[in-house]
Parts: C-alpha cells; sequence; structure tokens
C-alpha cells in the first residue's frame, strides 16, 4: 500500500509538519470553469488536487485508490449523478469527509447535504479563503476514529499499531477483507491531550466491502424495522467495533434504502434494467450492496438473493421469482 | 502609445466594467490567482467559460424553442449558467440567469423567451468588454509593461 502524500508519513520522513501541504483533493464538478478555478485555488493552497467531471469516474478512482485521497469536493447538481448520491456512496464505502458545493443557497438544498453527511457545504462562487481550511474536516474525522478506536480496546489487527513507517496509510484496506479503523501512529502524543467532548462525537470506522456485507446481513436476519445498532453489534461480533459505529452507519443505510426504494416504483423489473439506477462500475445492480439493499428493504424474498447472486456471478440475468 | 499610458487606460477600462455591473468582485479573485507561474491564467479561464457558454446558450435556445418546453431541463442548463457566470464574476448574466430561473418555476414559456434575449444580449456585451480587455493587456505586454491591477 502506498500514499502519495508526504504529509501523512510518519516522523520518520519528517515531514509531517508540513500539513496540510499536499493534501490529497479530489475535487468534482461537470462544470468546466469552474473546475478549471477550483483547482487552481487548491493548488495555491498547496494541495495535491485531482480534478474529474463527473460522478461515476469520481467513484471509480475512489474505489481504485481506496487511501488515494483526503477529502473530496463535490458539486450538488451533475448530470450524470445527483451529488447526494455520490455523497452516500462515498460514506458507505470509503468514508471520507465530503465537501458539496452549489450555486443553490436555498436552505433545502443545504439541510440535503447535512442530513446526508456532508461534512460541509460552499455556495458558489468558492473564494480560495473558503478551501483554505477544508483540512480540518479530515483532522476532525480522524481525531473521532482515533479516540473511538483508543476506547473500544482491541482491534483484530491491534498488533499493527506498532508497524514500521511504510505503514502510513492510514485509510482502510479493503483488500484484507478486514477492517481497520484510521489510525495515525505520529498522532499519538497528540491524541492524548485532547479535550474529552466525546460523548457527541460520533466515531467512524471504515467500512471495507466485507464488513458492510456482514452488517447487511445482520439486519436482513433482524429485519430491517427491528434492526437495532446494539443488535446489529451483536450478531457482527466484530472485536473493536461500537455500537457508535454502527448506529451511524445504519443512518447512512437507511437513507440509501429510502432513496433505492423511492425509485423501484415499477417493481424490481426496473433495477434489473440496468440504466435507470446509478448504472456504473461496480455498483449495477448485480452488485452484492445492491441485491442485499433490495432484500433488506423487502423487495426481494432473502431466498431469491442466493440465486441472483449466482446468477449474477454466471453474468445472465436474473428473473423473478 | 506608451506603456504608461496603455496602463492607465487599461485601469479605467477595466474601473468601468466594475461600475457599469459587468463584473464584480469574483473577476477579481480570478486576478488574484495570476501569477508568474501561471501568466495567462485569466484569459484561459474566461476562454472556456466562452466555449462553454456558447454551447449552454444553443441548448438552451433549443430547449425554450421546443413545442412542449422542459422546465426542469432548462432550469438545469440556466442554473449551471448561473454557476459559471458567477465563477467568472459575470455579474449581470448571473442576473439575467436567476431571473430566467423565476420565469421556469411559473412555468412561463414567453417570459423565459424574453429573458432568454436579455441573458443572450448580456453575455455578448461581457465577452466584447472582456475580449476588449485581453487585447488591451496583450498591448501592454507587447510594449514591454507589466499589467497592472486595479486595487
Amino acid at each position: 500500500m502506498h500514499s502519495s502524500s508526504l504529509s501523512w508519513k510518519s516522523a520518520g520522513d519528517g515531514v509531517s509538519d508540513q500539513f496540510p501541504v499536499g493534501l490529497r483533493v479530489l475535487v468534482v464538478d461537470d462544470d468546466p470553469t469552474c473546475l478549471m478555478i477550483l483547482q487552481r485555488m487548491l493548488r495555491l493552497c498547496r494541495y495535491e488536487v485531482t480534478k474529474c467531471n463527473r460522478a461515476d469516474i469520481a467513484l471509480s478512482l475512489l474505489r481504485e485508490k481506496k487511501s488515494g485521497f483526503d477529502i473530496v469536493l463535490s458539486d450538488v447538481h451533475m448530470p450524470d449523478m445527483d451529488g447526494f448520491k455520490l455523497l452516500e456512496h462515498i460514506g458507505l464505502e470509503m468514508d471520507l469527509p465530503v465537501i458539496m458545493m452549489s450555486a443553490d443557497d436555498s436552505k433545502n438544498v443545504v439541510m440535503k447535504g447535512v442530513t446526508h453527511g456532508a461534512c460541509d457545504y460552499l455556495i458558489k462562487p468558492v473564494r480560495i479563503e473558503a478551501l483554505k481550511n477544508i483540512w480540518q474536516h479530515v483532522v476532525r474525522k480522524k481525531k473521532h476514529e482515533y479516540k473511538d478506536f483508543e476506547q473500544s480496546g482491541s482491534v483484530e489487527d491491534g498488533n499493527r499499531q506498532q508497524k514500521a513507517p511504510e505503514d502510513a496509510d492510514y485509510s482502510s484496506s479493503a483488500n484484507e477483507g478486514s477492517w481497520r479503523s484510521k489510525r495515525r501512529k505520529d498522532e499519538e502524543d497528540e491524541a492524548e491531550d485532547k479535550d474529552d467532548t466525546s460523548s457527541l462525537k460520533k466515531a467512524r470506522v471504515v467500512w471495507s466491502v466485507d464488513l458492510h456485507q456482514q452488517f447487511v446481513t445482520a439486519v436482513n436476519q433482524l429485519g430491517i424495522d427491528k434492526a437495532v445498532p446494539k443488535k446489529i453489534l451483536e450478531m457482527m461480533n466484530m472485536p473493536g467495533l461500537t455500537r457508535e459505529n454502527v448506529a451511524s452507519h445504519l443512518q447512512k443505510y437507511r437513507i440509501y434504502l429510502r432513496r433505492v426504494s423511492g425509485q423501484q416504483q415499477g417493481g424490481l423489473s426496473n433495477s434489473f434494467m440496468g440504466t435507470q439506477e446509478a448504472p456504473f462500475g461496480s455498483m449495477s445492480p448485480f452488485n452484492g450492496l445492491e441485491l442485499q439493499a433490495l432484500a433488506a428493504s423487502g423487495q426481494i424474498p432473502a431466498q431469491s438473493l442466493a440465486t441472483l447472486q449466482a446468477a449474477a456471478g454466471r453474468g445472465t440475468t436474473a428473473t423473478k421469482q | 502609445m506608451e506603456v504608461g499610458q496603455l496602463q492607465r487606460r487599461f485601469l479605467e477600462y477595466t474601473a468601468s466594467l466594475f461600475n457599469q455591473g459587468l463584473l464584480d468582485g469574483q473577476f477579481q479573485q480570478l486576478q488574484q490567482l495570476q501569477d508568474e507561474s501561471n501568466p495567462d491564467f485569466v484569459v484561459e479561464v474566461v476562454s472556456l467559460f466562452f466555449e462553454d457558454s456558447e454551447k449552454l446558450l444553443h441548448d438552451l435556445t433549443i430547449a425554450i424553442g421546443q413545442q412542449t418546453v422542459d422546465f426542469k431541463k432548462v432550469d438545469a442548463y440556466v442554473h449551471q449558467f448561473k454557476g459559471s457566470s458567477s465563477s467568472i464574476g459575470a455579474q449581470r448574466v448571473r442576473n439575467a440567469c436567476i431571473a430566467i430561473r423565476s420565469f421556469c418555476e411559473e412555468q412561463n414559456v414567453e417570459a423565459c423567451m424574453r429573458c432568454l434575449l436579455q441573458l443572450k444580449q448580456e453575455y455578448s456585451l461581457v465577452k466584447d468588454k472582456l475580449q476588449d480587455l485581453f487585447r488591451l493587456e496583450q498591448q501592454i505586454v507587447e510594449a514591454g509593461g507589466a499589467v497592472p491591477m486595479l486595487e
């Protein structure tokens, strides 16, 4: 696992005090003029910028380089995918801080940003001053995660904490099929001095595909209406995971389900046409996540899930039960 | 014309654009993003804006000219134009966009068409003025001078 960010390497390299220089920002906006201006502004803030004009491309980039970015800036109105959808996906899959932007300053849109979990909302035209401080969202998130990590006791790979400087990658690696909460070894001293406002903070964990599937399985078994964080946690039986982690993930999951079920007006057949709902990358209707979501929302019986997944594996179109 | 005169002319011209409300503070933000490492930034961004706007206006005209107008589509185009014009500081163009959007909400086709005409006029105007401004800049540079910035 490599990290291209200079500033996040451990003290061994001696550059951690340059933070936030080199902060890796992914900026998504379908407007080429805005995109060019944002890129220039972010570069002047000495961030490492990747620009993107389509949400589906942004999502593939994020999936490809799971730990390649620190923060995402996205416009709300984009032709191929609503910015809030992108926000949801990022929340569920990568759990990176996301800042929304729009020329729209109406209260409902800003509120939507808040409820969907955006860590900030910028009104366009964005000024460089607003961008200079976006690094705070990255630090805030990590502090929450570290605190939770500390308090929740042992973790599966707890002994990795003492790993050598090359393990500078603080984001999760879904490849290993296990989860790792984000942490920075060289922040350990800092973390001990911090204030005690933990009761209001929600701790975050990185939800790998496997972990999320375990979560969904637990939710399905309990039934979406009866799935409370405490029970889900019990069923998942994952040391180090807290009730708060599950609660916040469940919140995002419910938003996702609401949106998905709201689009299933014509029944199951819609999603299997493959065009209406997010037809990009691995989030096609035959992706495990979508199928399980449909199962969880009661749209397909759980028994069909296995059939459909098998069919997906063979690449054929599944038929309804 | 010698450099000093050209520079004064440039400053006066720029000031007049601000006074007429054609440009706003955001344009100055753009100028501040320009430096030796990026000496043509403003011209590049504005050229990109022109290119993109021409396409937008074309699509917008077609959308408003339909038998049955899809106001959602029209609104989306206008919203985009509002965003891009505001990002370069083209204040009057942006305001014309805001006007169209309110008529979109009312689903008033005629009013939208009138506003579209006005939008096109504002766009043409600011385009011409900016191109004049860039020409002045070029003259200064060719005469060996530096392009001054309005405070």
